[in-house]
């Protein structure tokens, strides 16, 4: 016999992912549970998760929680860890599965984590700082964009550091202590025989470089972006004190020696001096007093990127049916190109080939358009394949004009013909036939042996004999 | 008293490459280059001159930095400041000399003078004001970032402190400024004078348009490297007995692409790349490329390697037989330092086809649609405006060309055969009654045009050019029109524009397109659209083979705004057409060349429609992961730049 597989994939209202992923064994089983977040801490937010929790705890029936995985440090993966505590402790964690990158007593871990938090201290305060002197300043409209990272850290106000406390919150939820999961490291699922089913952890990558950029120079050994744009907040930040009135004296040699700053510079021979020239009325449109504070746009995006590279990637391997379900997070091109390198203890097991086999794909980051390797999605097997895609159109973000395109159109075309149009997302909007509510739909699925049940609050997918 | 003439030119110290190879052995004793650039005489301190100006204000540090003052004559005896990163007048004088030498490059290539693009206003009144200057500000930002700013008609530089490891030839936590790179200096003043000549090209509505600005910026930048022959000279003798299998030059322009690698990192590994062993290793083209590089930076990269390419055949090509001579005969040079004088000449060869082909290049933008360009476009265009300045390919400069793009599967659209003679723009005939309206326009116009030539400030030639422009627009007005209304219709056709209202534009398949009324609300299906006279400009252009050669040009577009129902929105989308004219100007002005973008092609609109709206991945201004926030049809500079 095979194993029998459930997956409810929660449904929220804006961009987050929450899968319960049942396995039985005959008499034995395993509940798991990959990520719970949603990207916003509102109210709304904070009651919709609290929503889902509650229906994992009635559907659990008393048994506990035997692994949950958080996959990377944002909102919209892991905040209901944090706001949902009380709940999930009344659950019951056996044991709690993070990335390597997690681990407070992995050296590369731990100076990683340090470098980001030395940025993400001084980006936060420099978005603050600007944020009050824009509005200060009548000439110019508040702040044009819009990043993730950094309109989640400025939206959540009193609470900037929620996704990491999320996950301080959901190591000490476990009964067991953490494991930290290596890539290249294959993994049984509690209280199921491993011949059976086996998970095999492909990211975050262990090489730095690879966590963000995808060619890096040779010889590097450490992470030269994180560690620039790290600097490069923290000189932002000196300017943004010192545009604020801030009268400190760090910096005051940077970029030159500060004999060579004057307030004013002196008058020229016969010139009206470049000063009163660039004050002047009709030359105002050729002003640049804060053009260089959008420098912190790019460094928030940096951010961003950097942690869903960080991502806990894995896949599931059914075994009998040689069946694999992919859920690579919200990891990017760099954490997608290195899975290729892995070597795995079992010698006749190549990444490759779990890419071909993979049959349900968790679609990397809400179908951004560079969280789907292209030469990884056509490897998966046309006319096998399922997809679910944890996207919700009506996410603020995504509807407004020229708002984030999720999915991307390309990706989501291919994906329909990959997929036959079996795709599940969160606002139930399907492109192709796959609605399981028509008798269309239901045989697409039941073409691969999939059982869909829509409910308001998840879909739940059920295939036996795995 | 008469008065004395000003020295012809202005030298200058400056780096030729990125400061960090002044700190190293081998180079620094090269590194420090004399720039030669036109004598301005009125120059003020800034540097401020006639074309562009250095306001070296620093907003993130709250300070003015000291303008300086190359007349001074401690100064000027010095040859400027003294070279030092540390010192911000250097850093003035930098940018200023980078700046005046692309500039320079530009004038002597197109036989004009460089007019920035005007200032568009929001009111109305005061729409196209002219720009005398470009502003300058090497101390705009604090990341690694530099960017021409099309709205404030400024360069704007940033500085960074690298990362603590070693990297290159960077001080390991030491201040990088872009505005000290003659790389990025270059490339950035190029996007500003490209944009003064085609300023549809900042609008994004085929793949290649966003990745020509780049692109062409990368080239004039990389030739210009080429044109420091102590530069060269340094490569081609450290490269030893790796002459004859012409990879030096290939190393110095890698080198480049890693000196713009925090700005751009494309074009690092276009053109060729270092293995383990380090030993440099040129990248060979494959002719799928220009159909499978989408994104603007590989496929601005891929048009750099294309030139580079021409390149090095040319140099390949001429410089054979000096090997040959230098090996008795063999062409396989003994291991072992080669010698001096051999170094020289070949470094003069080099530099002489690289400037060659920088204004090949560069001349090659006047026969260049007005908008809308592709790669094949600007191949017709390098062919064309180098048969007019070289009858006979001596050095093989075409073939060169047409060999590579050939290579990476650039061809330009409906071509059957693909040879210098069909690459060729087709010359313009007109059958009666065209070329009557032509000959009565050219005739009324004709002395006004003569009159261009005479003017002594570029304001005064901008202000003139402006009053042809209107007098030309009057003239294929159809409402005022006295001939044959059909005459007009058809030479309007011949030009790739229109007297006809909107409905008939494509004819029965208009029906299914509202069409909107610009800067207005609302559908107007009857509208006749307005026939904008972008340039009128004479030309004195030197040729290769050092005749002379006197042309005019004139560019001419119409738009249309047509109404798109996109993702359950109703959106805007901006339809262009027109021609550039290349008219020779003898004792009869004649249209020579028409480089056409047809606005009633329907194909041409349905291609643009769907780039823009349904294949959204393909967004140029691609600042996140999800997050668009600028137009689509509209490039921004600052978002291409970002690393």
């Amino acid at each position: 016999m095979g194993i029998d597989v459930t997956i409810r994939m929660y449904r929220l209202n804006e961009l987050g992912d929450c899968f319960f992923l049942r396995f039985v064994d005959g008499e034995k089983s395993c509940n798991m549970l990959v990520d719970c977040g949603s990207f916003r801490n509102s109210k709304k937010s904070i009651a919709r998760l609290t929503e889902i929790v509650t229906d994992i705890k009635k559907n659990l029936q008393g048994e506990n929680l035997d692994v949950v995985m958080g996959t990377h440090q944002h909102n919209d993966h892991v905040n209901g860890f944090y706001h949902c505590k009380d709940l999930f402790q009344r659950i019951g964690i056996n044991e709690v599965w993070l990335s390597w990158l997690d681990n407070p007593s992995d050296k590369l871990a731990k100076s990683t984590a340090d470098e980001f938090s030395r940025l993400r201290k001084a980006l936060t305060e420099a978005m603050q700082l600007r944020s009050t002197k824009l509005k200060q300043g009548a000439d110019r409209k508040a702040a044009e964009f819009e990043f993730l990272e950094a309109s989640a850290i400025l939206a959540a106000g009193s609470a900037p550091v929620v996704p990491q406390d999320a996950i301080d919150t959901l190591r000490k939820l476990g009964k067991r202590d953490p494991q930290y999961l290596m890539p290249g490291k294959t993994l049984p699922l509690p209280n199921i025989d491993p011949s059976k089913l086996r998970l095999h952890v492909l990211g975050p990558p262990r090489n730095r470089d690879q966590l963000h950029d995808v060619t890096p120079g040779a010889g590097e050994s450490y992470d030269k972006h994180l560690q620039a744009a790290s600097k490069s907040s923290h000189r932002l930040l000196d300017a943004l004190k010192l545009a604020s009135g801030n009268n400190h004296r760090e910096g005051r040699d940077y970029p030159f020696n500060k004999r060579y700053k004057v307030s004013k510079p002196s008058k020229q021979n016969g010139r009206e001096s470049v000063y009163t020239h660039y004050r002047s009325r009709e030359n105002a449109w050729r002003k640049i007093d804060n053009d260089w504070m959008d420098g912190l746009d790019s460094l928030a995006l940096y951010m961003d990127t950097y942690t869903n590279n960080s991502s806990l990637a894995f896949a599931i391997e059914c075994v009998k049916s040689g069946k694999v379900l992919l859920f690579p997070a919200d990891a990017q091109t760099g954490n997608w190109l290195s899975w290729r390198d892995l070597k795995w203890s079992d010698p006749n097991l190549k990444t490759d080939d779990l890419l071909k086999r993979t049959s349900i794909y968790k679609v990397g980051h809400h179908g951004s358009h560079n969280a789907t390797l292209v030469a990884a999605l056509e490897m998966m097997s046309e006319g096998n394949l399922s997809a679910l895609l944890p996207v919700n159109k009506n996410d603020s973000n995504i509807k407004k004009e020229n708002g984030w395109r999720m999915p991307a159109a390309k990706l989501e075309e291919r994906l329909l013909q990959k997929t036959s149009g079996r795709i599940l997302r969160h606002d139930g909007v399907f492109k192709g036939d796959g609605d399981p509510k028509t008798a269309k739909g239901k045989k697409l699925w039941n073409k691969v042996n999939i059982d869909v049940r829509e409910e308001e609050l998840y879909y739940e997918l059920v295939a036996e004999n795995l | 008293m008469q008065k004395k003439p000003h020295p012809a030119y202005r030298r200058i110290r400056g780096y030729g490459l990125d400061p960090g190879f002044s700190t190293r052995l081998d180079t620094a004793g090269i590194n420090e280059v004399l720039y030669k650039i036109p004598f301005e005489p009125e120059l003020k301190s800034g540097p401020c001159g006639e074309y562009v100006e250095v306001v070296d204000y620093d907003p993130a540090s709250n300070c003015w930095y000291e303008p300086v003052d190359l007349n001074n004559v401690d100064v000027a005896s010095q040859l400027g400041v003294v070279a030092s990163e540390g010192d911000p007048q250097f850093h003035q004088q930098m940018v200023y000399a980078v700046a005046m030498k692309t500039i320079a490059h530009f004038e002597v290539a197109l036989g004009r003078k460089v007019i920035w693009s005007p200032r568009h206003h929001k009111e109305a009144d005061k729409d196209h004001e002219y720009v005398d200057k470009i502003r300058i500000y090497p101390h705009a930002l604090r990341e690694a970032n530099a960017y021409y700013d099309e709205s404030k008609k400024a360069l704007l530089f940033g500085y960074f402190q690298a990362a603590s490891q070693l990297r290159g030839t960077n001080y390991p936590g030491g201040i990088v400024f872009t505005c000290l790179s003659p790389d990025i200096v270059a490339h950035e003043m190029t996007h500003a004078i490209l944009d003064s000549i085609h300023h549809r090209y900042l609008e994004d509505t085929n793949p290649d348009v966003a990745a020509f600005h780049e692109g062409f910026s990368d080239i004039v930048a990389l030739l210009q490297r080429f044109t420091f022959i102590e530069i060269v000279e340094h490569q081609l003798y450290q490269a030893d007995g790796r002459i004859d299998n012409y990879t030096a030059l290939g190393e110095l322009a890698t080198q480049f692409g890693e000196a713009l690698e925090d700005n751009r990192g494309a074009l690092r590994s276009m053109i060729g790349k270092w293995n383990e062993d380090g030993k440099w290793l040129p990248l060979t083209p494959n002719p799928d490329d220009y159909h499978t590089m989408l994104e603007p930076h590989d496929r601005g990269a891929l048009l750099v390697a294309t030139i580079f390419d021409a390149f090095q055949r040319l140099f390949r090509n001429t410089t054979q037989d000096l090997l040959r001579i230098a090996s008795q005969g063999t062409g396989v040079l003994p291991s072992g330092r080669i010698s001096v004088d051999l170094v020289r000449r070949l470094a003069r060869e080099a530099q002489r086809i690289a400037e060659y082909l920088l204004q090949i290049c560069i001349r090659a933008l006047d026969y260049c649609p007005p908008n809308d360009i592709t790669f094949g476009d600007y191949l017709r265009a390098l062919i064309t405006a180098d048969l007019d300045a070289a009858a006979e390919d001596r050095g093989g400069y075409r073939l060169a060309l047409i060999e590579a793009f050939r290579a990476r599967g650039i061809f330009p659209e409906r071509l059957l055969t693909f040879s210098a003679a069909s690459l060729t723009w087709d010359t313009a005939h007109f059958p009666e009654p065209q070329d009557k309206v032509i000959k009565d326009i050219a005739t009324r116009l004709k002395p006004k045009i003569r009159e261009l030539r005479d003017c002594k400030t570029r304001k005064e030639l901008f202000e003139k050019s402006r009053d042809l422009r209107s007098g030309l627009h009057e003239e294929l007005d159809i409402r005022k029109f006295a001939g044959k209304p059909e005459a007009l219709e058809s030479l309007l056709n011949q030009l790739g524009l229109t007297s006809k209202p909107v409905s008939q534009l494509f004819g029965e398949k208009s029906k299914k397109l509202n069409f909107l009324k610009k800067g207005a609300k609302g559908l107007d299906n009857t509208q006749i659209p307005k026939i904008e006279v972008h340039m009128i400009r004479p030309a004195e252009r030197v040729n290769r083979d050092n005749t002379m050669i006197e042309q005019v040009l004139i560019s001419l577009t119409q738009s249309v705004h047509v109404e798109i129902d996109h993702d359950g929105k109703k959106q805007e989308m901006t339809f262009r057409g027109g021609c550039t004219l290349v008219l020779k100007a003898g004792a009869d002005i004649d249209i020579q060349y028409i480089v056409r973008k047809n606005l009633k092609s329907f194909e041409r609109f349905e291609r643009q429609r769907k780039y823009q709206f349904e294949d959204p991945d393909n967004a140029v201004a691609l600042t996140s992961t999800y997050d668009q926030p600028t137009s689509p049809a509209t490039l921004n500079f600052k978002h291409l730049h970002v690393h």
